[in-house]
């Protein structure tokens, strides 16, 4: 250890020092906090999915072009005792010409098991299972071809990193750690980053914002929670802002409504809901009249 | 009024050797002051060879080129051909070290401490067969993947059954692999050429959290992604968003002009991963592509030019030696030419102005032109000595007689060279300006500092050694070139009929071979054959799908238009007629023609009679939503974002600028007309071609045709001057076709040999008419005030014969020998030009010493003043 001890910095930099361990412990303990973190054991909500590529003009992001916006209505349900085998589905309402197209995915909490995926074309009226990349390698593919990867949305294994904390801070008024997550070798060679930075709520214990290194160690992509709020209970964000500074592209994810905890059957997590759609707008309509 | 003017000029220069001799030292500490000022300013020389640096920034072709940089990134490919040991390159072990190169190109950040840079940092993707990607349909599944991955299969009988796939899959043979799978390629797709201005190039890893970044981190902390730093809530989907409308130029960024070093730079750092004794053991690497291609111009040409213009120059010194046989009558002039040369790039540094390639030009113009003012002056002082004046009486008879041609030379020259400021070009203004002020001081530099440095030391021997038996009718010394021209001096006055009409028929030959002249770059051409380079490209010519590649943006103007099926037809049209009409050239079209007929396939359970563009614009959409869920890097590509703006991307065989501009024009024709009828949905769309290639066609154009017609214009200028010196019709019109046939003469040639005229030989033409005028006022000005003197022309040929007709030999053998260094060039086109130079200055040497005297007898010329002096 070579840091240079000043003696402003003194004091800290010795709990640093000293600890070290302690500190790792921790940062794993925060993390799994996060990950187990009361998010309700149903959601049903309605999105908006804003892309653009981006450009500087005056020091200020601007849009090249004219974002490309997808609303849909998601559903989710949690299983498992530890509420951490999921089901969720998604129905693309716009634009027009993919509208029907759905999403079926479930999450497993067992280490190591990847997620099922389905897409169903409504105007092929076909359903298909999706497997991106060749397994024990990183997933191609983005959702619904935004800066959202699939690895962005499947659930995390609280054991597949290696975690330190940075620092303490206050982010945005909130009292934050500052969190880095390396993957180990395992999950390295399945995943499409190498790194990645959180800002953890010490309070709420919600990220509020991740950067994430690509393979190579470049910057690729940083994820920004805004407008925190607390529904049924449950702390969420409105808005997601992902921007991916390689494609220079950003994807405005706002959550338009959303309701948790309502009663939702499991026959509706099938692949029948994509496929029917009376079976479907059925079950969706009581749904989403719950919501605002 | 004219010749009043020029005979007190004469008077003036008579005089001047004198007035500079007693002023010695002022005149050599000057010299040296100034060459110190102002070759100081040679390290502020900027060199730009890329084909940016040709265009203007409004250029329509250059807005094209920027807009399409700005959509889909750079078309710059460093495309490594690989060959292996046992000639399969789907064998285990073929597989297995591509892997490996393959990762470690991908990795190389790895073993860099995060925040140093890397050229390699230019990569954008590296693709090879091994991650090509690949959609196959399972029952009920879709699976997008890499076609081999990670793990190299095993056993012989997967790996043949992964040929068989490759090699029935309509991307991959020619692009990845070989049809007889002897060879494969590595694409190395990279950033030149979209470094926005004032933007680090790509985004840059992170520094550690070292104990003084620990200590800062705070809110504002962003970790490598400082450009977000205040945008951290702009939001894409609130109402108020700001967009930059379709169409609009106004967001298009700036881009710089990679540095001709930077290819070099990133392509060493390459070859060197390449070249490892693991890889090189059972691989063989031919790199092509635009970055191995300029870093082949930097490392090699660029270094050639220095060390042929060295021995360019060493070998003026020996012919000067051998036709002087004098040590001062090599220094001087050398020092001379050597000093104008730092002049030049001394101003050009001060000037700030970038130079492009042709700076050679501008050097070996002042070597040329220098060579004949400082060899004029030295022969006619010697000529004088002979005759027995001494020192300065020869300098006072040799600065009468020749300084005025020289001064008029030198001006005729220079308004040759300003007449390039009319062309809007900027890097042919800043040629034509530093080459004519080049000339320009050759010029002051031979008039004013040769008579101080003959004053030191002088080239004539008091007591010469009686080992050259040649002599004059007055028991005069000959020397042996001076021998020769006594033999042939009668021809012109004896049969001037005979020898007139014996040029104007061999003009008429060379004027049909002219005829012939094609105007055409090839950028692979230019190298010689036999160069890794040249071999490299043969191969990828031969085996793979070529190394050239077009770009045509397909705007539809409305957003989503490029999901109407019948756009894609359209498109798919457009590429199979390129084919067609081009089976030679194109070898693969890729757009998102392709990706949609993949995908389709692969929807419908793999199924070939599927591999279709899907009629039904909702099933197309659905497609189009899968494939770009799947794989949004390999859209990103095709199509902008919002479907508007599509690409084709055309993969092409090695041509010359004259076919591929005829492509791209048929190009343009086919597509206008077949996508008229889609005109009512979108009135707005456009079909056109642009990238790299584009670029080049363009600026091949522009040199080309802009040169022509400046040196059309120069000759002009040039004869006009004659007339008014010579204040006599006769005379002008008799100038004119000595000069006009040395021109005739490289482009008859060129024609009958098929050499084309291309951005190297064209440069010839400048120098051609430089020297070829410069002989002729030097001979004339003699003439004149021969025949001014007493009236008789055959006198006055005979006399201007003797007076001039040593030091034109002279320069023109030194130029052509000279110049003949180029064909030691890896360079065909430096090649050419140099023999091209060779022969210009002979037929030069020849035009003025047979013709013009000739055309003098025969037309009478007399001029009309009575007696200088």
């Amino acid at each position: 250890m070579k840091h240079k001890i000043k003696i402003l910095s003194c004091i800290t930099s010795f709990m640093v020092l000293w600890t070290v361990p302690v500190y790792a412990q921790n940062a794993r303990d925060i993390m799994q906090k996060v990950l187990y973190r009361n998010d309700g054991t149903t959601e049903v909500s309605r999105q908006k999915l804003s892309t653009c590529r981006y450009v500087k003009k005056n020091k200020k992001l601007v849009c090249a072009e004219s974002p490309r916006v997808k609303i849909f209505d998601s559903v989710r349900k949690d299983y498992g005792s530890n509420q951490k085998d999921t089901k969720s589905i998604t129905i693309i309402r716009k634009p027009v010409s993919e509208k029907g197209i759905g999403f079926l995915q479930f999450d497993y909490e067992e280490q190591g098991r990847d997620s099922d995926q389905w897409m169903y074309l409504a105007a092929m009226r076909k359903t298909k299972r999706i497997v991106s990349g060749n397994s024990d390698e990183p997933k191609s593919g983005s959702f619904f071809g935004s800066e959202i990867s699939y690895e962005d949305l499947e659930a995390r294994h609280v054991e597949d990193y290696q975690y330190r904390i940075l620092k303490s801070v206050t982010y945005r008024k909130r009292p934050c750690w500052i969190i880095e997550s390396l993957p180990t070798p395992q999950r390295a060679r399945k995943s499409n980053y190498s790194k990645s930075i959180q800002w953890v709520d010490k309070e709420r214990d919600m990220i509020l914002k991740t950067l994430v290194y690509d393979r190579q160690g470049k910057p690729v992509k940083q994820i920004v929670l805004a407008q925190v709020e607390n529904v049924n209970d449950i702390w969420v964000a409105r808005k997601i802002h992902v921007t991916n500074v390689q494609t220079k592209r950003r994807t405005s994810m706002s959550l338009e409504s959303v309701m948790f905890n309502l009663e939702v059957p499991d026959s509706f997590l099938s692949q029948r809901a994509l496929t029917s759609d009376t079976f479907r707008e059925k079950h969706l309509s009581r749904l989403t009249k719950a919501l605002q | 009024m004219v010749s009043e003017l020029l005979n007190r000029l004469n008077q003036w220069f008579e005089k001047l050797p004198d007035r500079v001799r007693q002023r010695r030292k002022m005149v050599w500490s000057l010299f040296v002051a100034l060459t110190l000022l102002i070759a100081s300013g040679g390290s502020f020389v900027r060199i730009d060879m890329t084909l940016d640096a040709f265009f203007q920034d409004d250029d329509p072709t250059k807005i094209e080129m920027n807009r399409f940089r700005s959509l889909f990134g750079s078309d710059e490919v460093a495309y490594v051909i690989y060959k292996t040991k046992d000639g399969d390159i789907f064998s285990e072990k073929s597989l297995q070290l591509v892997y490996e190169i393959q990762q470690e190109l991908q990795n190389y950040r790895l073993l860099l401490s995060t925040s140093e840079a890397s050229p390699l940092d230019h990569i954008t993707d590296v693709k090879t067969i091994l991650n090509a990607s690949y959609m196959e349909a399972g029952e009920n599944s879709l699976i997008s993947r890499n076609f081999i991955g990670d793990n190299i299969p095993k056993t012989t009988e997967e790996r043949e059954k992964i040929r068989k796939a490759a090699l029935a899959h309509p991307e991959y043979p020619l692009l990845y692999i070989s049809e007889n799978t002897e060879y494969g390629a590595i694409l190395i797709r990279t950033d030149f050429g979209t470094k926005i201005k004032g933007e680090a190039l790509s985004v840059t890893a992170d520094s550690d959290f070292e104990e003084k970044n620990l200590k800062t981190v705070d809110d504002s902390e962003i970790f490598g992604f400082e450009e977000l730093n205040e945008d951290a809530d702009f939001d894409v989907g609130s109402d108020s968003v700001d967009v930059i409308e379709l169409g609009q130029t106004e967001g298009l960024p700036e881009y710089e002009t990679p540095g001709m070093p930077d290819y070099a730079e990133f392509m060493r750092v390459l070859n060197a991963k390449l070249e490892q004794p693991q890889y090189r053991e059972h691989l063989k690497f031919y790199p092509v592509g635009n970055p191995p291609m300029m870093a082949f111009f930097n490392d090699v040409i660029v270094e050639e030019i220095g060390t042929v213009s060295a021995l360019s120059i060493l070998l003026i010194a020996i012919v000067l030696w051998i036709l002087f046989r004098s040590f001062s009558a090599v220094i001087w002039p050398l020092v001379i030419i050597v000093v104008s040369l730092l002049w030049v790039v001394g101003l050009i540094g001060w000037s700030g102005m970038t130079m492009t390639m042709m700076l050679n030009i501008i050097i070996f113009l002042v070597l040329a032109i220098g060579v004949a003012d400082t060899v004029h002056i030295l022969s006619g002082y010697l000529f004088f000595r002979n005759r027995g004046e001494n020192h300065e009486q020869a300098l006072r008879s040799v600065f009468r007689k020749t300084a005025l041609a020289c001064l008029l030379t030198s001006i005729t020259t220079m308004i040759g060279m300003f007449s390039l400021l009319l062309v809007p070009i900027e890097p042919i203004q800043s040629f034509g300006l530093f080459a004519g002020f080049g000339v320009f001081i050759a010029f002051l530099l031979s008039v004013f500092v040769l008579p101080v440095m003959l004053d030191l030391w002088s080239p004539f021997a008091t007591n010469p050694k009686k080992n050259n038996q040649r002599l004059d009718d007055d028991g005069q010394r000959l020397h042996f070139v001076q021998y020769i021209l006594r033999k042939v001096e009668p021809l012109s006055y004896r049969y001037p009929l005979i020898v007139t009409l014996s040029f104007v028929s061999v003009a008429v030959i060379l004027g049909y071979g002219m005829s012939k002249v094609k105007i055409d770059t090839n950028m692979v051409n230019i190298i010689k054959d036999g160069l890794p380079m040249r071999s490299a490209y043969n191969i990828v010519d031969n085996f793979m799908g070529g190394a050239g590649s077009a770009q045509i943006l397909v705007n539809t103007g409305k957003i989503d238009g490029l999901k109407d099926p019948r756009v894609l037809q359209a498109m798919e049209d457009l590429q199979i007629f390129m084919k067609k009409e081009y089976p030679h050239l194109v070898t693969k079209s890729t757009s998102l023609v392709s990706i949609s007929k993949d995908s389709f396939k692969a929807l419908n359970e793999g199924q070939d009679s599927m591999y279709v563009i899907p009629e039904d614009p909702g099933i197309l959409a659905n497609t189009l939503f899968m494939f770009n869920n799947a794989n949004p890097k390999e859209r990103r590509r095709m199509v902008t974002d919002d479907y508007a703006l599509g690409r084709i991307s055309v993969n092409l065989r090695n041509s010359g600028s004259e076919e591929y501009n005829e492509m791209i024009n048929k190009i343009h024709v086919f597509a206008d007309q077949r996508f008229a009828e889609l005109k009512n949905d979108y009135p707005q769309i456009q079909v056109r071609v642009t990238g790299t290639l584009a670029m080049l066609s363009q600026m091949t154009d522009y040199i080309s045709w802009s040169q022509v017609r400046s040196f059309g214009l120069a000759l002009i200028v040039i004869s006009l001057l004659l007339l008014l010196v010579f204040s006599s019709y006769r005379a002008g019109m008799v100038a004119l076709l000595p000069n006009i046939f040395p021109v005739l003469t490289i482009f008859g040639i060129m024609g009958y040999l098929d050499i084309s005229l291309d951005t190297d030989t064209l440069l010839v033409a400048p120098i051609t008419i430089g020297i070829a005028v410069d002989d002729t006022i030097h001979f004339l000005t003699h003439y004149r005030t021969e025949v001014s003197k007493h009236g008789n022309i055959k006198e006055g040929i005979i006399k201007a014969f003797r007076e001039t007709g040593q030091a034109i030999a002279f320069t023109s053998i030194i130029l052509s020998i000279g110049f003949l260094i180029f064909l030691m060039s890896s360079h065909q086109g430096l090649s050419n030009f140099g023999i091209m130079s060779a022969i210009a200055f002979f037929s030069a040497l020849f035009a003025d010493l047979f013709l013009l005297p000739s055309m003098c007898m025969l037309f009478k010329v007399r001029f009309k003043q009575k007696g200088a002096v």
